[in-house]
C-alpha cells in the first residue's frame, strides 16, 4: 500500500478513475481535477471521460462551454455508448460473420439476424473500448480522468477485461479448426476480418490491464459522503479494488459540514458526520481527505477550478455561503395531503423507485414497501436491481438471494447474478452439450477443436448480466402469486433506463433464436431450452404490458435539492417519455424548509426552495411529494417503517 | 476464402439432410402430450417471429389446447387402468 504517496502526485498519474456511490460528488470532483490539471500543466493533454450513461459533466460546467474554460489542452468526452457500439459493430460485422460461418452450422441468413442486434451491458463495453483508445493515443505526460458510473457498474467495468478475454478465447476457438484445415488443404492461412476482430479484443484487454494494474500509471480515487451507507459501499468497493490489484492511495470524504457555525443543527450534523469520518479513517486502511460541503450549487468553471486546486494542494476546502435569497420563497398553498396518492398505492403492481445516485432511492424504496404493506392488504416484495446493493445496509438485516421476511407482510431480496447464471448453465449445460456433440461427432477432422469451442461458448458470461438477471427475476416474481406488489430499488438513472430498454433488446435476441430453432427444428431438438425461451419471451411481453399500464407500473423519480439533480430528473422524464412511459409522482428528498439564523442552513433552505421552484416549473404536471431532511441517516426496519408512515401518510404533496 | 469455407463446411451441411430424415421418422411415431406442448411452443415462436398473425395463432392454439386436453385425458385413463 503506497501510503506515502502524496495526494497531488497520485492525482497526476496518467490514469485517474474517480468512483463511488451515486451522489457523492464524483462528477464535480473529476471535472474540478481535470480543469486544475489542465491549468497546472498547459503542455500536457488532459482528457476527462464520463462513463456514466447519465452524464452530468456538461451540467456541472453550467453556463461555461468547454471552449470558454481557457484550457485548450483540456478535452471533455461524455461517452455515447450506443454510437461507440454501433461503430465497433459496423467495423467488425464481417469478422463476426466469418467466425459464425466457420465455427457454427449457421448460414448467412441466420447470422444476418444477429449481426444488427443491440447488446445488453453496452455502456461498460463501450467505456472500456474508449478508455483503451485514449490510453493508446496518449503520451506518458498526458492525463486521463475518468468520471465513472456509480459503484456497481464501475466494478462491472473493471472486471470486464476478464470477460472480454473469455469471448476472445471463444471466438478464437471457433475459427481454430478453420485455420488448421486451411493449412492442411491449402498449405497456408491468411488472416482476415475474423482475426482483426480477435486482435482488437486482445489489444483492448492488454492495453487496459497494462495501465490499470500499473501502480505508477493508474490510481482509483474512491469518493464517499460522511454517512453509513456510503461508508459500507466504499468498504466493499475497496475490497474489490484490492482483489483486482488496482492502486488506491487515499479516499475522499466529500460534503463534510464545516464546524464552528454556532448553529445547533449544523453542530449536530458535524458530530454525526465525525463518527463516520472516524470510522472511515479506522476501517478503510487508507488516508482520508476531507472536502467540505459546499453551501452553493457546485457548478461553473471558476468554482470548479478552485475546488480542483484545493484538491491538488491538499487543503481542506471551505467555500463561503451564497448570499441569502428571499425571492425563491414561495407560498405553500399548492400543497395537498398525500391521500390523493391512495388510489395509486392501491392499484400499483410494480413501484420503480428511481433517480440519480445518492438521492435516497434505497431509503425511499424501503419506506414505501413498509408503508404499502401497512396500507393495503398486499404482500410486498422489496427488490434491488442495483449491482451495488444497499438494501441490507439500509434495513440493517442480512438479505439472501431468496426472499427474506422483513415483517409479516414484507420480504426483501438481494440477488446474486453470477450465481443465478451458474445455476442456469448447470441446469441446461447437459442439453446444450449433447446438442453440440451430436452435431460435431461425425466430423472426423478435429473433434477436439469443436469440443473446445463448444466448452468455451458455454462458459461465457453475457454482458449486462445484472440487468438480464434482474429482469428474469422480476418476471418470476411478477408471475408469482405470493406478492401483490413489488417495490424496486433501481440502479441509478442511466442503468435504470437500460433496464427498461432491456425487454425489447432481449426479445429481439430471443426472436432471432426462435428463427434458428424453427429453421433447424428437423435437425436438432432442445425441448427444455426451447420451453425456457418461450416462457421467458412470454414473461417479457407481460412485463412490457405491465410497464405500459400506468396504473400497474408506478414510476417514482427521487431528486434532491440541487439544480444538477432536478435537471437529471428532467432528463429521466424525457427518456421515459421517449419509451412511452410517464412518472406517476416525484419525490424531492432532503429538503430544508425551516427558517434559521445560520448562514449554512439558510443556504440549504435557499437551495431547497429554488429546487422546488425549478421542479414545478420544469415538470409541474408530475405531482411532487416533499420529504424533509431527516435528523440523520435512518436505518433498520422499525425506523424505516416510521419514516414511511411520516412520508407517505403525513407528508405533503405539491402539485404545480 | 468463401469458396474454401463452402468446401470446408460441406460435411456439416450434408449432415443436415440425414438429421431431417431421422426427425421425420421420429415425429410420425410421437403423438403424446409432449408433442402437443412442443407444437404449442412452435406456434408461439411463429407468432413472435411474425410468421403468423394473432388471429391465426388464436385459432391454432385453441385446436392444440383441445388436443392437449384429450391427450392428457387418455394418459390419465391409461394410468388408472394400469393401477
Amino acid at each position: 500500500m503506497a501510503l506515502a504517496l502524496p495526494i497531488e502526485l497520485a492525482l497526476e498519474r496518467p490514469l485517474v478513475l474517480m468512483g463511488g456511490k451515486g451522489g457523492v460528488g464524483k462528477t464535480t470532483l473529476a471535472t474540478a481535477l481535470a480543469i486544475a490539471l489542465a491549468r497546472a500543466h498547459p503542455c500536457a493533454r488532459v482528457r476527462l471521460l464520463s462513463t456514466d450513461p447519465a452524464h452530468s459533466v456538461t451540467d456541472a460546467l453550467g453556463d461555461t462551454s468547454v471552449a470558454d474554460l481557457g484550457c485548450p489542452n483540456l478535452e471533455i468526452h461524455e461517452l455515447d455508448a450506443v454510437s461507440a457500439f454501433v461503430e465497433f459493430r459496423a467495423r467488425h460485422k464481417e469478422g463476426v460473420r466469418r467466425i459464425g460461418l466457420r465455427g457454427t452450422f449457421l448460414d448467412d441468413v441466420d447470422l444476418e439476424r444477429f449481426l444488427d442486434l443491440s447488446l445488453p451491458g453496452l455502456d461498460e463495453l463501450a467505456a472500456l473500448k474508449v478508455i483503451a483508445g485514449h490510453l493508446r493515443q496518449g503520451t506518458p505526460a498526458d492525463h486521463l480522468i475518468v468520471d465513472t458510473a456509480p459503484t456497481g457498474h464501475t466494478v462491472r467495468l473493471l472486471t470486464l477485461p476478464s470477460l472480454i478475454d473469455g469471448w476472445r478465447a471463444a471466438l478464437d476457438s471457433l475459427i481454430a479448426k478453420h485455420r488448421v484445415m486451411s493449412r492442411l488443404y491449402v498449405g497456408r492461412y491468411l488472416p482476415d476480418e475474423a482475426d482483426a476482430l480477435i486482435a482488437e479484443l486482445c489489444d483492448i484487454v492488454k492495453t487496459i490491464r497494462s495501465v490499470l494494474l500499473d501502480r505508477e500509471r493508474a490510481v482509483f480515487v474512491p469518493i464517499m459522503a460522511p454517512d453509513p451507507l456510503s461508508l459500507w459501499e466504499t468498504q466493499r468497493l475497496l475490497e474489490k479494488l484490492d482483489e483486482l490489484g488496482i492502486e488506491v492511495p487515499f479516499v475522499v470524504v466529500n460534503k463534510v459540514t464545516a464546524p464552528g457555525t454556532g448553529c445547533g443543527k449544523c453542530e449536530s450534523r458535524v458530530a454525526k458526520e465525525a463518527v463516520w469520518i472516524h470510522r472511515a479513517c479506522a476501517h478503510l486502511g487508507r488516508r482520508v481527505k476531507e472536502v467540505a460541503y459546499l453551501p452553493v450549487e457546485p457548478r461553473g468553471a471558476t468554482l470548479l477550478q478552485s475546488i480542483g486546486q484545493r484538491l491538488l494542494r491538499g487543503d481542506r476546502l471551505v467555500i463561503d455561503p451564497a448570499p441569502r435569497s428571499s425571492e425563491c420563497d414561495r407560498s405553500s398553498d399548492a400543497r395537498l395531503g398525500p391521500a390523493s396518492l391512495a388510489p395509486v398505492f392501491e392499484a400499483g403492481r410494480i413501484f420503480w423507485v428511481c433517480g440519480k445516485g445518492g438521492v435516497g432511492k434505497t431509503t425511499v424504496a424501503c419506506a414505501l414497501a413498509l408503508w404499502l404493506a401497512r396500507q393495503t392488504s398486499s404482500r410486498v416484495l422489496l427488490f434491488s436491481t442495483d449491482p451495488a446493493h444497499s438494501l441490507a445496509d439500509a434495513l440493517g438485516t442480512p438479505l439472501r438471494e431468496e426472499p427474506t421476511p422483513l415483517t409479516d407482510r414484507v420480504d426483501g431480496v438481494e440477488m446474486n447474478p453470477e450465481r443465478l447464471l451458474a445455476e442456469f448453465k448447470a441446469s441446461y449445460k447437459e442439453e446444450i452439450s449433447s446438442f453440440f456433440s451430436a452435431l460435431f461427432q461425425t466430423d472426423q477432422v478435429d473433434a477436439t477443436l469443436d469440443r473446445k469451442a463448444m466448452e468455451s461458448l458455454i462458459d461465457l458470461s453475457p454482458p449486462g448480466l445484472d440487468e438480464i438477471m434482474a429482469l428474469s427475476a422480476l418476471t418470476q416474481y411478477l408471475r408469482s402469486a405470493n406478492y401483490g406488489k413489488l417495490v424496486i430499488d433501481t440502479a441509478p438513472t442511466g442503468h435504470f433506463l437500460r433496464l427498461l430498454e432491456l425487454p425489447e433488446v432481449l426479445r429481439s435476441w430471443i426472436r432471432a433464436i426462435f428463427e434458428i430453432l424453427l429453421k433447424y427444428k428437423r435437425i436438432f431438438r432442445a425441448p427444455r431450452a426451447q420451453a425456457y425461451l418461450v416462457g421467458l419471451s412470454k414473461s417479457i411481453r407481460e412485463i412490457q404490458e405491465t410497464l405500459k399500464d400506468a396504473r400497474s407500473s408506478v414510476i417514482v423519480p427521487v431528486s434532491i435539492p440541487t439544480m444538477l439533480s432536478v435537471e437529471e430528473t428532467g432528463d429521466l422524464l424525457q427518456a421515459l417519455k421517449g419509451m412511452g412511459l410517464h412518472a406517476t409522482f416525484g419525490v424531492l428528498n432532503h429538503l430544508e424548509i425551516d427558517r434559521s439564523d445560520c448562514d449554512s442552513c439558510m443556504c440549504r433552505r435557499a437551495l431547497s426552495l429554488s429546487s422546488i421552484g425549478l421542479y414545478l416549473r420544469l415538470f409541474g404536471d408530475v405531482p411532487l411529494l416533499e420529504f424533509p431532511e431527516q435528523a440523520g441517516p435512518l436505518t433498520g426496519v422499525e425506523q424505516l417503517a416510521l419514516l414511511g408512515r411520516s412520508l407517505f401518510g403525513e407528508g405533503r404533496v405539491l402539485v404545480g | 476464402m468463401l469458396i474454401i469455407d463452402d468446401i470446408l463446411l460441406s460435411p456439416v451441411k450434408g449432415l443436415l439432410l440425414v438429421f431431417e430424415e431421422i426427425h421425420r421418422a421420429v415425429e410420425s411415431e410421437t403423438h403424446d402430450t409432449a408433442s402437443v406442448v412442443d407444437q404449442l411452443q412452435e406456434l408461439y415462436m411463429r407468432l413472435e417471429t411474425g410468421k403468423i398473425s394473432t388471429v391465426e395463432f388464436d385459432l391454432q392454439e385453441k385446436a392444440l389446447l383441445d388436443r392437449l386436453d384429450r391427450a392428457e385425458g387418455q394418459g390419465e385413463s391409461r394410468d388408472e387402468q394400469s393401477v
